[in-house]
């Protein structure tokens, strides 16, 4: 108390608040470069962690898997069968399946998600199991590659013949045949838990499986985790995949580690491995992933194993056993995965940050954003009295903005022009307002301050509001809109419009591709992604704001602070 | 031993001839598709008469009665409580009704998952009925080796239609009255997430007379057992008086249901317990299609095949249960004649007879009545050719729907399979307290070969009957019961919603985030005359909680232990020190040592430009400081300063 006291009097004697009041800009931006290098440090030995098995119950690898020898024969069997059916349609390829699984014992049905082929998946209801809960493989027809995903399939029969060999299941196992694992599946996991008649309990993990035209033999395997809205599966899951694969002498590729790096462990891997994690995490959803964020919600854990290469040392049956094991260890388990973290950064398939390491990053671009908010009032060199008088003004400016954003959020997923003009007018026609702009249209100094300032808070709380949910968001938000701080100074104007056009979401958007633009549209509506409505209401209406205030009003800086001292 | 329990048997046989108690065994075989085989083992026993009596343990001393067969274990127990009936049915698994068919002795003999009681309970009122059901409960619990005794007023409910008491039963006379001043009550309770194993088998075995050693029970090993794929286990007391309570009988039916998966019977005896790969040579391979030392496409399970009761318990039949007894131990199998064999084989002291099954249509019986061990050998053409699946009435699928932690939803739907028949039936179901169901969100939609329809108007329609009972927190669950009548070649699906509560720290389970199970509803399907014709469980369901981490309380308790350290340094500051102003503190300060050291420090630096100015200096501050030396404050620790010095 006294020290704070101490300090507070020093403060005020030396008349530091003033002099930081016209350093705000500068602050701001220190913030922020703070907050990038934050995430540089990450990557440096003794900021991360080893990974470890929390959950005891787990033991991954403590059985041996007997998915071996002679099941090899049986997976070529199946997958001669499986790739004769590569030019038939789906549902001649399901009724072929559908007739095997049965004569496993297997209980199948049907899901129809009424945009593509019907969806076949086969239950196991465990023996004497208290049939509550749930294990999903899901093979898709088509890998995320776009090869015919035989070794999947044929994998997923024999595995399925294996696994009802044994008694030991406490949890049922579904196996899906799914045409793609874009919407078909999550619209079957939709499904699951809305409208299915045939269901086996809640569902506690997933697992899809991608091995196409590898043929017998792999190089390596390729693990995907990222969830939809931020979310990732428990740490424990990908541990015990890892390893598995560890034990079984399977290399594992994270975040597109290309094969001649899978053993490399630099800090420049680990720093790429980080970076690439973090825009796969904010793109999920919106560009074709790996498909095991069709199982995030309802609290399932869910990951995908891709087979890499043809030449390598592995077999099929090896791809087969990490599954068998992971099914496993998954089975052992009495409660439901939370020992271990939801909120992590993967470095290496070993090494990991967690949330109370990376988090201050975010949490340093909010402070950026809400210093610089401030700074634009202060240098104003208007009263804040003023402000005050203007609020009604500036909300009501803003509200509107919002109300336009809301109305463009709803109507763009469902207008079919070209995209590549609609993403043109969106970035560039409000940079016209300067021009168009009327007498009549023109915001007063105060409004114009206010409402730039009140966006660039309104960031700063959206930064806030994201990071624990959705990190990757967040923290991407907050550079892609640092330009937009940069405006608070007296600048050229075409330095402005240049910081408002390369920090426009639709700009930055056309330049990330149209492919992005289409996913992120529709992923609300396919996939229950939100990141459309951060974009669409956060973002482009903050932008608008601060390109409102900043173009149609009067956003001159006067150098008035030191007269004011 | 033998020995023992023929004299035994002789004993009580000639007992039997005065009293008219009973005691019958019967193991049925059914073989089903695929190589899976329901075996039903059903002990029927009956009690010597006794005079029963209202017990009032606060003035009646309890009379002890003999029972003969009826197990002396249970008899003062269900006496010292009043129960007039008692049913106990331990469950696990899942039943294919789609390949199995209807359940085992229509459903009535089968519980849901885990463990299921209900008694009927004579007594005045019903505080004393709940007394003597939680007496009861606890003593089944030690018996049976299951937590029966968690059961407590928060799981316990009364049904009102769907569970009938046998004396209500409409299939059956009254058999027995209460005392004028006493009323029955029937009393329910259900633990889905008890599992069911061998501690359960053993006290089961115990109550028969033959105590697992004689007859069909001496096959019931709990490892062959619990290694099916769906298995139950039943026990009915009920009371059977003549003459309004003055002389009666326990009549007791205890059953064992299970289906067993032959093919993997077989693979164990011949390989052991770990599915190990089936060596090369040994693998049945498709030979239409690539085969080759590298590829197999392999064939269905064989359908010729030959196997024993010993395969599959792993023990033979030790002779009849009693020996004088020749009708009571009966084996029956029933399949299709055509393609099953079935040979007897008893292997006696000095000889082994062996001799092939008679029998009329699709049973086959033999009565059991040498002392011999007896095996069982099936021998097939065609496994698949077994008996018609008797489809069920009804098909009953429960899950539940939504997607966050403060609420969710119940989805049941119904499928009637007949072409022609409605069908209708009760529904019962009972669901913890912490679940706060809604109602009014119950929602019934209807699909059928001319479309889906849904809508409030259809709710008349087609439930006809509902009592709900709402529940307590913690001390009652809410109890629903529709009568709802369906069409024929149609599907009804009901939906409701409800919030799901955040428990006490201590009312979490050991395992919380492992889920809360929902007790089974039990189905009654109802016939024209509102007879029971068949009775279904769905299966339970795991409900999960919003749980906390179990952790929180520490970090509680370290935040809030510094905050109160904080607030109390504050105020003992306030307290203790002296308020002064700003200027007095700097004067004060300018005294201390510090501010002493720091001045010598600067005197000598400007000594180095000047020595007349430093000397004076030191010599002031050193005769001033004397007077204050008593409190001392040191810059910046000790005081605290009133705000409106700020100026």
């Amino acid at each position: 108390m006294a020290l704070a006291e101490t300090i507070s009097r020093k403060i005020h004697k030396l008349g530091l608040v003033p002099k930081l009041i016209k350093l705000l800009p500068i602050v701001s931006i220190l913030l922020a470069i703070s907050s990038i290098s934050w995430i540089l440090i990450l990557p440096l030995n003794g900021n991360y962690r080893n990974t470890y098995i929390s959950e005891n119950a787990l033991m991954p690898s403590q059985v041996t898997s007997f998915f071996r020898e002679s099941e090899w024969n049986i997976v070529r069997g199946y997958r001669e069968e499986i790739s004769k059916l590569e030019n038939q349609s789906i549902e001649i390829r399901n009724n072929q399946l559908e007739k095997w699984v049965n004569d496993l014992g297997l209980v199948t049905a049907y899901h129809n998600n009424g945009k593509f082929n019907d969806t076949l998946y086969a239950i196991m209801h465990a023996p004497r199991g208290d049939d509550t809960e749930a294990m999903v493989l899901a093979i898709p027809w088509e890998t995320s590659d776009n090869e015919y995903n035989e070794g999947g399939m044929a994998l997923a029969i024999a595995l399925s013949r294996y696994f009802s060999k044994m008694s030991i299941w406490s949890k049922n196992i579904i196996i899906v045949f799914v045409e793609n694992n874009q919407f078909p599946l999550r619209s079957w996991v939709e499904a699951y838990h809305t409208s299915l008649e045939e269901t086996a309990g809640s569902i506690e993990a997933a697992i899809v499986l991608e091995y196409g035209k590898n043929g017998d033999y792999f190089d390596y395997y390729e693990l995907i985790y990222e969830g939809l809205n931020g979310q990732l599966p428990n740490l424990d899951l990908l541990n015990t995949v890892n390893l598995i694969g560890y034990h079984e002498g399977l290399h594992c590729a994270i975040q597109d580690t290309p094969s001649t790096e899978l053993v490399k462990d630099t800090y420049f891997t680990r720093l790429r491995t980080l970076i690439r994690g973090i825009i796969a995490l904010t793109l999920t959803g919106i560009k074709p992933g790996g498909g095991c964020e069709a199982f995030s919600g309802w609290q399932i854990q869910a990951f995908t194993i891709k087979a890499r290469g043809t030449k390598g040392p592995h077999d099929v049956t090896q791809f087969g056993r990490l599954v068998d094991s992971t099914f496993r260890s998954v089975n052992n388990l009495l409660e439901k995965f939370h020992q271990s973290f939801f909120f992590y950064l993967m470095l290496s398939k070993n090494h990991f940050v967690s949330i109370g390491t990376y988090l201050p990053s975010a949490v340093l671009m909010a402070i950026a954003f809400t210093f610089s908010s401030l700074g634009t009032i202060l240098i104003s060199g208007l009263e804040i009295n003023s402000f005050i008088s203007h609020s009604a003004k500036i909300l009501t400016i803003f509200v509107i903005i919002e109300i336009i954003c809301f109305i463009l959020s709803l109507t763009l997923p469902l207008i079919k022009v070209d995209i590549s003009i609609l993403l043109i007018i969106l970035s560039f026609i409000p940079l016209g307002l300067k021009s168009s702009s009327s007498s009549s249209f023109k915001l007063n100094k105060t409004t114009s301050f206010g409402l730039v300032a009140l966006s660039l808070f309104f960031i700063s709380l959206l930064i806030t509001a994201l990071l624990i949910v959705h990190f990757s968001l967040a923290l991407l938000l907050g550079l892609f809109t640092l330009p937009l701080t940069f405006l608070a100074q007296p600048k050229p104007k075409l330095k402005t419009i240049i910081c408002l056009l390369i920090s426009n979401p639709f700009f930055i958007i056309s330049i990330a591709g149209q492919d992005i633009f289409l996913g992120l549209v529709t992923s609300w509506h396919d996939l229950q992604c939100w990141t459309w409505f951060v974009v669409s209401l956060g973002w482009y209406s903050a932008w608008l704001g601060v390109a409102v205030g900043t173009l149609s009003g009067d956003f001159t800086v006067q150098d008035t602070t030191k007269k004011q001292q | 031993m033998l020995i023992s329990v023929q004299l035994w048997s002789i004993v009580l046989l000639m007992g039997s001839a005065l009293a008219g108690e009973f005691y019958n065994e019967t193991l049925t075989l059914k073989p089903l598709p695929r190589n899976k085989l329901l075996s039903t083992f059903n002990f029927d026993i009956n009690s010597s008469p006794f005079t029963l009596q209202y017990y009032n343990s606060s003035i009646d001393k309890r009379e002890n009665h003999h029972y003969t067969y009826f197990p002396r274990a249970l008899g003062p127990i269900l006496e010292s409580t009043n129960v007039r009936e008692l049913h106990l049915r331990f469950t696990q698994g899942w039943w294919d009704s789609d390949s199995w068919g209807k359940l085992p002795f229509n459903g009535f003999k089968s519980g849901g998952t885990g463990v299921e009681v209900w008694s009927v309970i004579e007594a005045p009122n019903i505080e004393i009925a709940k007394e003597n059901w939680y007496k009861l409960s606890k003593t089944l619990s030690g018996f049976f080796c299951a937590s029966i005794n968690f059961i407590d007023d928060s799981i316990t409910t009364f049904p009102k239609h769907a569970i009938k008491s046998y004396n209500n039963n409409n299939n059956n006379n009254r058999k027995y009255y209460s005392n004028k001043s006493n009323k029955l009550y029937l009393i329910r309770a259900a633990l889905p997430s008890e599992p069911i194993c061998t501690e359960n088998l053993t006290p089961f075995l115990k109550l028969l007379p033959t105590r697992g050693k004689s007859g069909i029970s001496s096959l019931l090993d709990g490892h062959k057992l619990f290694d099916s794929l769906w298995h139950g286990m039943s026990i009915d007391v009920y009371t059977d008086c003549e003459n309004e309570n003055q002389i009666c009988k326990f009549k007791m039916n205890q059953s064992v249901n299970h289906v067993i998966d032959i093919m993997r019977s077989i693979r164990k005896g011949e390989e052991g317990a770990i599915p190990k790969p089936t060596p090369g040579e040994k693998l049945r391979c498709d030979e239409n299609k690539t085969f080759n030392v590298w590829q197999c496409f392999p064939l269905n399970d064989p359908t010729e095949l030959d196997w024993s009761l010993e395969t599959l318990y792993g023990r033979l039949i030790n002779g009849p249960a009693f020996l004088n007894d020749h009708t009571g131990t009966t084996l029956k199998v029933l399949t299709n004649r055509d393609y099953w064999r079935v040979t007897a084989k008893q292997n006696r002291k000095d000889s082994i007879v062996t001799y092939t099954l008679a029998g009329e249509e699709n049973t086959l019986t033999e009565i059991l009545h040498d002392q011999a061990k007896y095996d069982f050998n099936f021998k097939t053409t065609d496994s698949s050719q077994v008996l018609p699946v008797e489809i069920p009435p009804l098909l009953v699928s429960r899950s539940l729907t939504g997607y966050s932690l403060d609420k969710g939803g119940f989805r049941v739907s119904f499928k009637n399979p007949s072409d022609q028949d409605s069908i209708d039936f009760l529904y019962f179901e009972s669901l913890p307290w912490f679940a706060r169901l809604y109602l009014n969100t119950l929602t019934i939609k209807i699909h059928n070969s001319t479309g889906e329809f849904s809508g409030k108007e259809l709710e008349s329609e087609f439930i006809k009957n509902t009592y709900y009972r709402p529940a307590i927190d913690r001390s009652r669950p809410s109890h629903l019961e529709l009568l709802i009548s369906i069409p024929a070649n149609s599907t009804i699906i009901l939906t409701y919603q409800f919030d799901k509560s955040l428990l006490l720290y201590h009312e979490y389970p050991p395992d919380a985030n492992h889920g809360f199970a929902v007790e089974p509803a039990i189905i009654t399907v109802l016939d024209n005359q509102g007879k029971d014709i068949y009775e279904l469980r769905t299966t339970s369901l795991l409900l999960t909680l919003p749980t906390p981490d179990f952790s929180m309380p520490y970090n509680v308790i370290i935040m809030t232990c510094t905050i109160m350290s904080l607030m109390f340094g504050s105020v003992f500051n306030l307290l203790t020190k002296k308020v002064i102003t700003e200027e007095e503190l700097e004067q004060i300060s300018s005294q201390s040592k510090g501010a002493k050291i720091v001045s010598i420090i600067r005197q000598k630096l400007a000594g180095l430009k000047g020595k007349k100015t430093a000397k004076t200096t030191t010599t002031t501050t050193t005769t001033q400081t004397e007077p204050t030396k008593e409190p001392e404050p040191t810059e910046g620790t000790s005081t605290s300063v009133q705000p409106n010095s700020y100026t």
